[in-house]
């Protein structure tokens, strides 16, 4: 009876570890990356701004903020935010933009149950390692906001005492610190606290977690080097680097 | 009494893992919606194959999407051409690849139930991005059963009566 109790006992704390195991950051399939050399990686914020953010700039200056968020020790300066016009985004330019569709956006890929979509390409044949992990390596990422079908709010607007944010409102600091998760290479987190977990509610403005920068650590303090291809690999072929060698 | 506590133990164990597990979804950021909600959303759910995908970019070279052809062996709710095209952002065209995270992915050959909308030019989409696909697999028992998205782990055969009850 006792030895039934204690196996019982060890099977809870060892799936309690699988689930706090489980529960961590994630990286996408296939994992990949930035390279050093194009770090810190610039990204251009729509100077537009989200038409229905009632602050000083419709959230530009908050959606800088929540870029640079994910910079600091140990990786250093990882984005570099600045804030100009966009007109739309084009995959593979080179260029990481946040796109705040007008009003009027006649065609947007985000739309309905979206609230911000990250658009990224990579190359196939890329062959790089980061440690013991085989990464591909990213050449372009952007972002794109629903602007029209959702309700957006910042943290200077809800300092207004006549305008706070509502119950029906996404604080726009929160979605961007997300989406640059994912252009740094992040997938989703299954720990609901954390900044990278898949869905965001209204009126929820998360701070960073140690799981988030676990993630980021993760990538980008690896012994970076680049692979050797297996098999055929090249551009467009299905590259393996040998990092466990 | 201590062999209850164990099994107890060992269901809550279980239950919380599996809870964890499947809290999982792939997206950028989406709203999570509920069936009644796809349901809401969508023009028709349908049960189909994949017959071929394709990609291609847009007309200013800006975007690549995917083209999903369907075989559709029937309308779950509401009404669906024999053949539908859907529009996926993201795909691969001559190597290079274009992923828009939390679209859905499709290959040939897959059996999916979809909720279908239109874009707003008109073209067939799936409503909820990767909420609206699932894969149709047989399970231990070689029952039909969806997984992925919103309507993951309803059997097929139960499926159109749960799109029934969620509009009530």
């Amino acid at each position: 009876m006792k030895t039934l109790s204690r196996y019982a006992t060890a099977l809870t704390v060892i799936l309690i570890g699988a689930i706090g195991a489980a529960s961590a950051y994630g990286l996408f399939n296939p994992p990949r990356r930035w390279v050093p050399t194009t770090l810190p990686r610039q990204v251009v914020v729509d100077s537009t701004g989200i038409f229905t953010i009632n602050d000083v700039d419709h959230g530009v200056s908050q959606s800088i903020i929540a870029v640079e968020r994910w910079n600091g020790s140990p990786v250093g300066t990882l984005l570099d935010a600045v804030s100009a016009p966009v007109s739309g985004y084009v995959v593979g330019d080179g260029t990481s933009v946040i796109y705040f569709p007008g009003q009027f956006d006649s065609n947007p890929d985000c739309t309905g149950s979206c609230l911000a979509l990250t658009v990224m390409s990579y190359d196939p044949g890329s062959e790089t390692c980061c440690g013991n992990t085989d990464m591909k390596t990213m050449n372009d990422a952007d972002v794109i906001f629903n602007t029209a079908g959702q309700f957006w709010c910042s943290e200077l607007e809800d300092q207004n005492p006549n305008d706070p944010c509502s119950g029906i409102e996404y604080y726009v600091e929160q979605v961007v610190t997300h989406e640059m998760g994912h252009l740094l290479g992040l997938a989703h987190s299954s720990l609901q606290t954390a900044v990278m977990y898949a869905t965001s509610a209204t009126n929820e403005n998360k701070a960073l977690t140690s799981d988030d920068l676990a993630g980021r650590n993760f990538i980008y303090t690896c012994s970076f080097q680049y692979g050797t291809c297996q098999g055929g690999g090249g551009h467009g072929g299905d590259c393996r680097p040998f990092c466990y060698e | 009494m201590r062999i209850r506590r164990a099994g107890i133990l060992t269901a809550v164990s279980f239950g919380v893992l599996l809870a964890a597990m499947s809290s999982v979804m792939h997206g950028s950021v989406f709203k999570t919606l509920s069936l009644k909600e796809m349901k809401q959303s969508s023009e028709a759910i349908v049960h189909a194959s994949v017959a071929s995908v394709r990609g291609s970019w847009n007309e200013s070279h800006s975007m690549i999407y995917t083209f999903v052809d369907l075989e559709v062996h029937r309308a779950l709710y509401g009404r669906s051409d024999r053949h539908l095209v859907l529009r996926i952002p993201g795909g691969i065209v001559d190597g290079f690849r274009v992923e828009a995270i939390g679209a859905p992915q499709f290959e040939v050959g897959e059996n999916v139930v979809v909720f279908v909308s239109h874009w707003k030019d008109g073209t067939p989409m799936v409503t909820g991005y990767s909420q609206g696909k699932s894969r149709v697999e047989p399970d231990k028992a070689k029952n039909l059963v969806l997984r992925g998205g919103i309507a993951d782990g309803i059997p097929l055969s139960g499926i159109t009566k749960q799109i029934d009850q969620a509009s009530r």
